[in-house]
């Protein structure tokens, strides 16, 4: 797909037509893909793989020219819910395979308090999203923007059309509700 | 919860937040009222402390890590089912697990190495682990069962599992004496000798790699930092293996290994000391303080304690046991256990752990005797450090750097030719010895080789400066035709063919006419001589030269030698490049079993000549027995040159392209990268090298569908093949070919066949093999003409190669069939179509193997055409097995298996099974858009056919 092409899907998506959104998303979903097994392979000793660092390198691999702010930022909107969707999907069958062989799984070492407990996983994290979003969707998607697509928060906050002020207000609450949650 | 009541609480939050305590308590009590739920709900989330959020961040990034390395209990390896982890450790993580196909009940230890942090030196080592360690067989030492790489190309060993307890505490817990102790060690001993002479050195023995079972048995694990040593080292008491610091562990690490010296068997003798003490006396030989750099001296200045005195010093480590309680654990007193030390023991014990490793024991076996001598009350060989041993070692600390600068080797190599000029008789005749032109080789031979950024004088600057002056020696015909020899092969290394010739024609000139005949001699040269024909496409010329110096070789050495066994090897190569595959296999496999026959398997001849059969076998499509043949020449490569030698990296580069055959294209990638990149290193950027790596660097990145890399790959091959190879070589249209290739695979069909018909006018040039470079290229000019709908020209380009059968290399007489079979059936001649596809399958099968990937193309055409033809039970079990070996590669998303299957799903879909063929389908264009774009063609192509695929 060429850069143009992705612009014109985007430009298309944001006008309301739907299956622009269905074109660009596997394409997305493969290239993320790509890149995390690319990450798997490449020498970085210690080094944790970033979700948002992928989603970023995809936006870099993909588009690779300056685009418009705003459709920068729905790009990466897209690519952060492709990148949630890859994990919780991963995570899931992880989860049955443990419990289909009976075994434990290997708790983290736990220094760092206070938060999340590290246990709750991803699936879990991903749940209380849903539940959140069930009431209120755009302090959901705040969190799904920031942590899964490593938007910026002026990014967030263009995609979400709100001030970045009130986004950073609904995040502390967003985040001081999930850790209630999953506490 | 309720949208309506969550704007109350949320609306609450925001307005409390910005307050004081007092202000924030009165706020929420106006505000609740009675509503004593909402407040408390407010409250909960004004509670939750702001860091909070980095939770979220772990959980993520620790699902994103997992995603990455997602090896887990209850997950497969291979036919192993993970029961759960055992350990994780600096080389992956240890699993307990069992065969999941209950053929064996028994239990296995598979070790992985896990993605985080492996880089490709840990990479490197785990493999080497793994060749190594199928050799072993011994009862103390844990077997190998098997071995390989995941789906995503993890390496995995799987080995016996040891139930055990380390020995140390195994000794403690179960009170052993200090004769059990000793008859256990000798065991061990026993199984690092057995190890030794499989030129096996373990690198890391300690107590925690070696277990002892609960009847008592002594198991060695974790040959992982072995290496083989070769034959010939072997035979010297400091035998080397290459590299080796680093991955110790620092208290029983030996002083060459802090120094990052090469080790030896003699390194292994050392930590079994280090054992040997801490399992009699219940101490560490040196002080460990909290730097390790103390500990790093002391392993190299200090001279240990005699373990009888050890025993005495004050618990110097918190955890260490008192002089009591280790005299306990070997159900004796202080007085008798310390007694029972001095001595003899003692001096086992410190003869182990001499800083030199010439004087320690020679072998582990003799420490094990010295210990059968102290158990049975004979006297030992071992006797205490004399003073001037002591006073002497400090002087000898330090030892002077190994490597001699390219500055000095200038020098060096100046001084040596005043030599020469000054006509001192005496030392001429030294000069002449093989072991100073040998000197002299090796120095041009590592200068070619280190073109590093300035920092050293290059094998250019050396030749190009004349530092030899060839000139002056006119009167030394037999020095100036050696050196002529060394200079001519040292420019081959940096790839100036031209003056490679030049100065070995010179040099034969002064054999032929200047000096007494020396069939040797003169067979050498010429061998020598050859590769400038060789590498410049003149076949037919080296092959003459090289019939006639495998003749005289026989004639000066008879029919069994070295120096027989590799110009029939170079002879070999020659035929290979003239497509007589049969021959050349034969020359190389007669070559490499004279090698083997010899004893000569780990020298560089040795080396080259796997190399070549490897390449030989793998034209022939007999891409496994490549395969093996080339990690042979990988591994003999790395041991006797390193990792980073033009030699290591030609081998490495060429098993790359094996494994692009064998459809494992995530090992090709690797190596082919790791060949490329080391090769820019080292070579200047236009040379023969750094050309060819970049166009096989082009092919696997075609293969994994990264096509924008891949044309910048082959547009960097062109660009390299134009200055090295010049303009309408046969090379030019090689490279013409893969850019057409490239445009083939990415639905470019006019654009393929405009490169083509270039790189097919070229082959008319004479040179190496023209016939099968214009077959290959007809065959792909065929494929491009069938993929833009012109399928009776398709058919005549194809049949036109396929009248000159003797002219085409192996693989291509295959692919010539099947692209006259489509042709045929796209014209509705099915019954011809389908002969035509059965012959071409049989071909392909015979020669490569019924699960070659090479088939897949072959495959997917005859299930479309068994569709066309209306027989879609035979197009569903031909798809079936295109989709199965598809499976086979790796990564297993790549554009070729992903056609395959997308073929698969429509034959399924042909036979009404319309479920699994959508899912099979979506999966198959997830990988096609990633690699090909969503607007490429193909795909539209695909859709539309799959669509139409109805019964």
């Amino acid at each position: 797909m060429s850069k143009g092409q992705i612009t014109e899907l985007l430009h298309a998506w944001q006008n309301g037509d739907q299956t622009a959104l269905e074109q660009i998303m596997p394409f997305l979903h493969a290239e993320l893909r790509r890149l995390a097994k690319q990450h798997m392979f490449r020498e970085n000793a210690g080094h944790t793989l970033q979700p948002t660092a992928l989603v970023n390198e995809a936006y870099l691999r993909l588009v690779d020219m300056e685009l418009e702010f705003q459709d920068r930022a729905h790009f990466l909107a897209l690519a952060s819910r492709a990148m949630r969707r890859i994990l919780v999907d991963h995570a899931r069958s992880r989860k049955r395979l443990k419990r289909g062989a009976g075994q434990k799984p290997i708790s983290l070492d736990e220094s760092a308090l206070p938060s999340i407990a590290v246990d709750s996983n991803l699936v879990d994290l991903d749940e209380a999203l849903n539940k959140l979003a069930a009431f209120d969707a755009r302090l959901a998607r705040s969190i799904e923007l920031v942590y899964f697509g490593g938007l910026t928060t002026t990014e967030a906050a263009a995609v979400l059309d709100i001030s970045r002020v009130t986004l950073n207000k609904e995040m502390k609450l967003a985040r001081a509700w999930l850790y209630n949650e999953l506490k | 919860m309720d949208p309506e009541r969550w704007k109350k609480i949320s609306a609450l939050y925001h307005q409390a937040r910005g307050l004081d305590e007092a202000a924030r308590e009165q706020c929420l009590v106006e505000a609740c009222g009675a509503d004593i739920e909402l407040r408390r709900e407010v409250e909960a989330l004004l509670g939750v402390p702001d860091k909070a959020a980095s939770g979220i961040d772990r959980v993520i990034e620790t699902a994103a890590a997992e995603y990455a390395d997602h090896l887990s209990e209850g997950e497969r390896i291979g036919p192993y089912l993970l029961l759960g982890v055992i350990a994780r450790g600096g080389m992956g993580q240890v699993f307990l697990a069992e065969r999941a196909d209950q053929e064996f009940e028994r239990q296995v230890a598979i070790k992985t190495l896990g993605w985080m942090g492996a880089t490709p030196d840990l990479i490197e080592r785990f493999r080497q682990e793994r060749q190594i360690l199928a050799d072993l067989d011994h009862p103390n030492i844990a077997r190998l069962l098997d071995g390989g790489e995941t789906v995503n190309g993890v390496p995995y060993l799987v080995m016996e599992y040891v139930d055990g307890q380390p020995i140390d505490q195994y000794c403690d817990t179960r009170q052993l004496s200090v004769q059990d102790r000793l008859q256990l060690y000798q065991k061990i001993c026993n199984a690092v000798d057995y190890a030794h002479r499989k030129l096996i050195v373990h690198r890391d023995i300690k107590p925690s790699n070696i277990l002892v079972t609960e009847d008592g048995e002594p198991k060695l694990l974790d040959f992982g930092i072995a290496k083989l040593l070769d034959d010939g080292a072997a035979q010297n008491p400091v035998a080397v293996t290459r590299e080796g610091a680093g991955m110790m562990t620092p208290e029983y690490a030996s002083p060459e290994q802090v120094r990052a010296e090469p080790v030896s068997t003699a390194t292994d003798v050392y930590s079994l000391g280090v054992l040997l003490y801490k399992i009699l006396c219940g101490r560490m030989p040196y002080t460990p303080k909290a730097m390790s750099t103390d500990l790093a001296r002391a392993i190299q200045t200090e001279i240990p304690s005699r373990p009888s005195d050890a025993l005495g010093l004050p618990a110097r480590v918190s955890g260490n046991d008192s002089i009591d309680a280790i005299s306990a654990a070997r159900k004796t007193s202080a007085i008798r256990l310390r007694r029972r030390l001095r001595g003899d023991i003692d001096n086992v014990v410190l003869k182990a752990l001499r800083k030199e490793p010439e004087r320690r024991y020679s072998s582990a076996l003799a420490l094990s005797d010295d210990i059968e001598n102290v158990l049975t009350f004979r006297p030992v060989t071992a006797r205490p450090a004399s003073f001037a041993y002591r006073s002497t070692r400090f002087l000898r600390r330090y030892r002077a750097g190994v490597f001699i600068s390219l500055i000095v080797a200038a020098i060096l190599i100046t001084s040596v030719m005043q030599v020469v000029q000054q006509r001192d008789k005496a030392q001429v005749a030294a000069l002449q010895s093989e072991q100073v032109v040998k000197f002299l080789g090796e120095l041009f031979y590592s200068a070619s080789t280190l073109r590093t950024r300035g920092e050293a004088i290059t094998a250019d600057d050396l030749l190009a400066a004349g530092v030899v002056d060839i000139g002056s020696l006119d009167d030394q015909p037999q020095v100036q035709a050696r050196l002529l020899e060394i200079m001519g092969t040292s420019y081959q290394y940096i790839g100036d063919i031209e003056k490679l010739g030049e100065l070995m024609q010179r040099a034969l000139d002064i054999r032929q006419n200047q000096l007494p005949h020396d069939a040797a001699a003169i067979g050498n040269t010429l061998r020598a001589f050859s590769e400038s024909a060789r590498l410049t496409g003149h076949l037919g010329e080296a092959e003459r030269q090289l019939r006639q110096s495998v003749a005289l070789l026989i004639e000066a050495y008879g029919p069994e030698h070295g120096s027989v066994a590799y110009a029939l090897s170079r002879l070999g190569e020659v035929l290979r490049m003239s497509g007589l595959l049969v021959e050349a296999v034969e020359a190389l496999q007669q070559a490499a079993a004279m090698k083997e026959k010899l004893g000569e398997t780990g020298d560089e001849d040795a080396i080259d000549i796997y190399g070549n059969l490897a390449i030989a076998l793998n034209d022939a499509g007999r891409a496994d027995e490549a395969e093996t043949i080339n990690r042979k020449a990988v591994a003999a490569s790395r041991l006797l040159m390193g990792d980073k030698d033009p030699n290591t990296l030609t081998r490495i580069g060429n098993l790359g392209l094996i494994q692009i055959r064998q459809g494992n294209y995530t090992e090709a990638k690797k190596n082919i990268g790791e060949a490329y990149e080391s090769m820019n290193e080292i070579w200047p950027a236009e040379s023969v090298n750094t050309t060819w790596i970049a166009g096989s660097k082009g092919s696997i990145l075609l293969y994994l569908g990264q096509f924008d890399e891949s044309l910048a790959a082959y547009e960097e091959h062109l660009q390299k093949t134009l200055r090295v190879y010049g303009i309408n070589s046969l090379r030019h249209a090689k490279a013409l070919q893969n850019l057409g290739r490239w445009n083939l695979v990415t639905g470019n069909y006019s654009d393929a066949l405009q490169l083509f018909g270039q790189a097919l006018a070229m082959t008319a040039i004479k040179g190496e093999d023209p016939g099968s470079r214009a077959g290959s290229i007809r065959l792909q000019m065929a494929m491009a003409h069938i993929a833009a709908g012109n399928y009776e020209v398709a058919e005549a380009v194809a049949l036109q190669a396929l009248s000159a059968p003797d002219m085409l290399g192996r693989g291509t007489i295959p692919g010539l069939q099947r692209a006259v079979a489509r042709s045929l059936s796209r014209q509705g001649r099915y019954n011809e179509a389908m002969r035509l596809f059965e012959t071409s399958l049989r071909a392909r099968e015979s020669f490569a193997s019924t699960t070659s990937v090479s088939l897949l193309p072959t495959l997917i055409a005859m299930s479309k055409h068994y569709r066309r033809a209306g027989d879609p039970e035979r197009a569903l079990s031909i798809a079936r097995r295109a989709h199965d070996i598809g499976l086979t590669v790796s990564p297993p998303d790549t554009w070729g298996p992903a056609l395959a299957t997308a073929e698969y799903a429509a034959a399924l879909r042909a036979l009404r099974d319309s479920e699994t063929a959508q899912s099979l389908f979506d999966n198959a264009i997830i990988d096609l858009v990633a690699a090909f774009g969503i607007g490429n063609p193909r795909i539209a192509d695909l859709r539309q056919e799959f669509e139409t695929a109805i019964p």
